[in-house]
């Protein structure tokens, strides 16, 4: 089989991701614990499945057949699980073992599937479940992606009534009997989280980070908060704490995972109940819908500021741009970066402050700063003003400085 | 006849003969097209585009591809991934890497030779480009002058996208950099690969730049003009 060629990164690419992760911020305008968008599309038969999250495209087959059963296991179903990843071409051979391995004995492990629901006669007929993953398309976090398609497939699969005569098998057909749907016990969903240095580490993430990445953790959790599987691969340094706090992202993660899976397969076998109703992939494709055609990407905001005019005090809240240097040149108008004055001695300036920027009493040095009084020693929130030129601008910076783990432990992210 | 949607296979011989015989023009065919003995084939699916100039019409076809073709001429971006003493390896986005002779530098010679980092980005011109051979590259014109080609500088981030993003970039009508550039301060080199590199002096502002750029895929004309607005009133400076 021939492989193809793995994408170079460039080296300002990587670091260009480390440093923006320092800063809470990712190239797709993502904060570090947000998830991309994720939707979820059935096909005409049974057990078909697609599913995108962000650009990482899978898809799920299910077909079944009537087998005999393993010696051991006289009384309990088949379930295969094979996945195909020959259209990724980032990872190696022992990675795509890796990704398989994770994925079957997330599900297969954890029991989820009561496969005893699946025999016929014991010892004798069982039926034998066949799961294709298929890749379509590689944007990183692929465990996610492909448990998530397992699991709506498996929850969206119905299989046929079987009757018994005399040690003879009768497969009813869809028309004379009403097919019967699989027994799942609980989603067990797979999430990755990966490491950059520092134990800095983003959810979901896309092909490029995996690529530069120190190290990754996958997680397979269910809403009843028990750890299904876990993994740990790569060369960086994680404390327990990091763990037990992606454990906890997992949770809520797989939560709302669940009760995702479950709205849409409802939706879509309500859809199929509805006479006049168009099912399968061709009127997703006709609506153009993010499922099979390429997601329309939310817009990303630069900042979002908002005044407050008390007393000529401008409160900014900043929440993709923090540490970001804004200048006010009018009542209810905000720059921010360079190239935005005319004034290009306060260029160089600039410039001057971006190379220092660890030096926090910059703004302090400078020698027409009219207001001195912000010593920039409290840990919450400052701002360190600084009129120049009889107001013509005002300089604001923002530091956070609130510590990550509170904010992981007390609020745990909404998903979108 | 064009805008017309194209399938690969799709014999366009009567379209083009259509056309031209009011014209009476030479017809040279582009990308897309294929010449069969007495017949022209599409031969991949997309929308066939022509352009007539003074006596001749070009025929070819637009479509979604990301995978690049070496065509001689060219500037594009690549990525340093080997090193020998002679030349490095550079991928541009094609099949097999191209080789880049560390001599093809403004005033480089045996001795002063370029500082080359494995990683690093380097806009180079394609040389030569043939089925057989590997891709030459050279970062000098033929007066030995760089003219903008050479290593790009650190930092910044390097985005791939469709090829035809980085044509309609280029193409005199779209104003995108220049609107983005009246905004913000940053560097941008385009390759016809795919290949976009942005610098900018803070992330959040590379950020949005990268993003206004790959959301350039799916806009029509409308849906350019309105991003160009879109970008004039949002960041609206008033200097007093």
């Amino acid at each position: 089989m021939q492989r193809l060629k793995p994408k170079s990164i460039p080296s300002c690419n990587k670091n260009f991701i480390f440093t923006a992760v320092k800063d809470d911020k990712r190239i797709d305008g993502r904060s570090s614990k947000d998830f991309r968008k994720l939707s979820i599309g059935f096909g005409l038969d049974y057990g078909s499945s697609v599913v995108s999250l962000g650009d990482t495209r899978v898809m799920c087959n299910i077909t079944y057949q009537i087998a005999e059963p393993k010696a051991v296991k006289s009384c309990e179903g088949l379930l295969n699980i094979r996945v195909d990843l020959t259209a990724s071409m980032i990872h190696t051979y022992e990675k795509v073992v890796e990704i398989m391995r994770m994925i079957e004995k997330n599900v297969k492990d954890s029991r989820c599937l009561d496969l005893e629901s699946l025999c016929i006669i014991s010892g004798e007929k069982v039926y034998a479940l066949e799961t294709d993953i298929i890749v379509m398309n590689d944007d990183g976090n692929l465990p996610e992606c492909c448990s998530i398609a397992l699991l709506a497939s498996l929850s969206h699969f119905k299989r046929p009534d079987v009757s018994v005569v005399e040690d003879k098998i009768k497969i009813h057909s869809f028309d004379e009997r009403h097919p019967i749907p699989l027994n799942i016990l609980h989603y067990p969903f797979c999430t990755s989280f990966t490491f950059f240095d520092n134990s800095k580490f983003v959810c979901d993430p896309t092909q490029a980070e995996e690529q530069v990445c120190d190290g990754y953790l996958i997680v397979g959790s269910n809403i009843y908060r028990e750890i299904t599987t876990i993994h740990i691969s790569g060369k960086s340094a994680i404390t327990k704490d990091v763990v037990l706090n992606c454990c906890q992202l997992a949770i809520e993660r797989s939560k709302f995972l669940t009760n995702f899976v479950k709205l849409v397969v409802e939706q879509d076998l309500k859809k199929r109940s509805t006479e006049g109703a168009e099912i399968g992939y061709a009127p997703l494709i006709r609506e153009s819908s993010s499922v099979l055609c390429s997601y329309k990407k939310e817009e990303i905001e630069l900042q979002e500021v908002q005044e407050n005019y008390d007393d000529d005090d401008v409160i900014i809240d900043l929440e993709v741009a923090q540490n970001t240097k804004m200048y006010r040149y009018a009542s209810d108008t905000v720059g921010i970066g360079e190239g935005r004055g005319q004034n290009w001695d306060f260029i160089d300036e600039f410039q001057e402050n971006v190379e220092n920027d660890e030096n926090e009493d910059m703004y302090i040095e400078d020698e027409e700063t009219t207001n001195n009084e912000d010593e920039p020693d409290s840990k919450a929130k400052q701002f360190s003003k600084r009129s120049k030129n009889s107001n013509k601008y005002q300089e604001i910076t923002v530091e956070d400085d609130l510590s990550e783990e509170e904010v992981q432990i007390l609020n745990p992210p909404e998903f979108k | 006849m064009t805008d017309t949607i194209v399938f690969p296979g799709f014999s366009i011989k009567s379209l083009i003969d259509e056309e031209n015989e009011a014209k009476d023009k030479k017809i040279v065919i582009g990308p897309g097209l294929k010449r069969q003995i007495n017949d022209v084939r599409a031969i991949k699916c997309g929308i066939l585009r022509s352009r007539t100039s003074n006596n001749l019409i070009v025929y070819w076809i637009d479509s979604h591809q990301k995978r690049y073709v070496a065509v001689r001429g060219e500037r594009v971006i690549g990525v340093v991934v080997g090193k020998g003493a002679m030349s490095v390896n550079v991928d541009i986005g094609t099949s097999e890497l191209a080789s880049l002779s560390l001599l093809a530098f403004e005033s480089a010679t045996k001795r002063n030779r370029p500082n080359i980092q494995l990683g690093d980005l380097v806009y180079a011109r394609i040389l030569s480009a043939n089925k057989d051979m590997k891709t030459e590259l050279i970062c000098v014109t033929s007066q030995m002058k760089k003219d903008g080609l050479g290593v790009l500088p650190q930092g910044g981030f390097m985005i791939s996208v469709p090829l035809r993003v980085c044509r309609r970039l280029l193409s005199p009508g779209c104003k995108l950099i220049e609107i983005l550039g009246s905004k913000f301060k940053y560097e941008i080199t385009v390759g016809l690969n795919g290949r976009i590199w942005i610098r900018s002096p803070s992330i959040t502002e590379t950020i949005y730049i990268v993003n206004t750029f790959l959301s350039v895929e799916d806009k029509d004309e409308q849906g350019m003009l309105d991003l160009y607005k879109q970008i004039t009133d949002k960041f609206q400076v008033i200097v007093r």
